[in-house]
């Protein structure tokens, strides 16, 4: 399956925002952070629409906190929603260009990795960029996104890659990084 | 779809329903369970023809009556629950409602598929394991509440060969969607016979509509499409397998979770014990160790008459 950038940056916003808002009554810390299944999206959209995905994932945070929990800590969030996406794309594509899929026990040893790497550098950048914002040093921050992060990408977020890179729907991922430059790059020599 | 993506996703959805009762914990005391059934179904229903729109172009017949006869299984499945467990002690109807385990793969038999020698070992290890998680005792067994219970598993029992069926023979999607469809319809036929106020008779909160369009999103919409999914790829008696290692993933939640969440509650040495009995039951159940050494015999066997 095909989508355009733009039908991949509404439908990972589209799931962002249902998921975030619902999940707003689950509240863990006042004012900071709940229960959130919605960490399951950003590792799938960016490993599966890469930078556009890892946007959408960035403003949707914005927007759902835009339902109740808007603060200059939001700031954190677009950042750490848009990292937890893009760094399990850069991730994937450091040592191989097999397009992210979870057939092989490699493949989903390595997107746990992955998932565990994002999740421990999204708390870091909520945890010090809170103390450094708003000037609060809460260590069960760290905590709990670090295994909300974790949690929901192994616990959803592998389902959700499983049936999108399944055979029935199979959706065309994002290139590795500098794959497109480096094709429009062969091409040009080509015709030199 | 390999065979370990296919176990991750069964894995899901027995995160996604022993999760579903920490949200349906949080509805009101009043809230029917017809108006659950009729609301959660519903949106999920709205929600997979909304995603799945083009895919509405291929019904045919037989889709919407297999997608009838499920909805017909699984209303009867929730509705003698239900009265099951108004009835009984809490305990004694969980390990009733486990007891799946064994009928799936005693359904099959008459079926004409006999279940693995590890299958059967499995499925008694993991009883063994229900036993000791749920406090099992002896007492308190004699009342209709066991009977609702038992039907209650049959049809759990008859539904997951069903899909297990349909699956391969409709497509998934379609199939969940009018499956979804019929079970509102029902739900809101009990409703209405109920409460004739219906929809009106509600107070909507924000936690209310929350609860609802997470418990739909999840428990319904994902939960169903991911087995009917799944179940193409996979059998019967595997799904019953790594659904009956709910008793695990409800231990972890009630770890991870905090206790205003349903966290931090019925977690003791009985509890730990019997999930990792489970554990062991599971893994034994999706090993071949048996059948290898069945076969391996019957090699000797034949090698020594000959």
């Amino acid at each position: 399956m095909r989508l355009s950038k733009t039908k991949q940056f509404f439908l990972t916003l589209a799931a962002f925002l249902v998921l975030g808002i619902s999940f707003k009554v689950m509240v863990l810390v006042e004012g900071l952070t709940e229960v959130r299944p919605v960490n399951a999206i950003p590792p799938a959209a960016g490993l599966l629409f890469g930078p556009v995905g890892a946007l959408a994932c960035g403003i949707g945070n914005l927007l759902a906190d835009m339902a109740g929990t808007l603060s200059a800590g939001s700031v954190l969030g677009v950042i750490g929603n848009f990292t937890a996406a893009y760094l399990p794309y850069r991730l994937w594509y450091l040592r191989s260009e097999e397009k992210p899929n979870l057939h092989s026990g490699k493949n989903i040893i390595k997107y746990i990795a992955i998932s565990a790497v994002s999740a421990v550098t999204v708390a870091s950048i909520l945890f010090f960029g809170l103390y450094v914002l708003q000037g609060v040093w809460m260590e069960q921050i760290f905590i709990i996104v670090f295994f909300n992060n974790l949690g929901f990408s192994i616990g959803l977020g592998m389902p959700i890659i499983i049936i999108l890179t399944s055979e029935g729907i199979n959706v065309d991922c994002c290139p590795p990084p500098g794959k497109k430059m480096r094709r429009k790059n062969s091409a040009e020599m080509r015709k030199k | 779809m390999t065979k370990k993506e296919s176990n991750i996703l069964l894995l899901s959805i027995t995160l996604c329903w022993a999760a579903s009762y920490l949200f349906i914990k949080n509805l009101p005391d009043d809230f029917s369970s017809y108006a659950y059934l009729t609301l959660t179904c519903g949106i999920a229903a709205a929600l997979m023809a909304a995603i799945f729109w083009r895919q509405l172009k291929k019904l045919k017949k037989s889709v919407w009556i297999k997608g009838f006869l499920l909805s017909l299984i699984l209303t009867m499945n929730l509705l003698t629950e239900k009265a099951g467990i108004s009835r009984l002690a809490p305990a004694n109807a969980s390990f009733l409602a486990a007891l799946t385990i064994i009928l799936v793969p005693v359904l099959l038999l008459f079926l004409h598929q006999k279940p693995t020698r590890n299958n059967v070992l499995g499925a008694f290890i993991i009883g063994a394991g229900l036993c000791v998680s749920t406090g099992f005792t002896v007492s308190g067994f004699y009342n209709t509440g066991s009977l609702y219970m038992l039907a209650g598993c049959f049809f759990s029992a008859v539904y997951t060969i069903a899909v297990d069926r349909y699956a391969k023979q409709e497509e998934p999607v379609l199939i969940c969607i009018v499956q979804m469809f019929f079970t509102a319809l029902i739900g809101f036929i009990l409703w209405y016979i109920e409460d004739a106020s219906t929809f009106w008779g509600i107070t909507y909160t924000r936690e209310l509509l929350s609860n609802i369009i997470i418990l739909a999103f999840f428990a319904k919409a994902y939960a169903y499409i991911v087995l009917m999914f799944s179940q193409k790829y996979s059998d019967a008696i595997s799904v019953t397998v790594i659904a009956s290692t709910e008793p695990i993933v409800t231990l972890g939640l009630s770890v991870l979770l905090p206790a205003a969440y349903g966290g931090g509650e019925n977690v003791t040495a009985s509890s730990i014990a019997g999930a990792l009995i489970i554990a062991v039951g599971a893994i034994v159940a999706g090993l071949t160790f048996l059948e290898r050494k069945k076969q391996e015999g019957e090699r000797r066997e034949k090698q020594n008459a000959s």
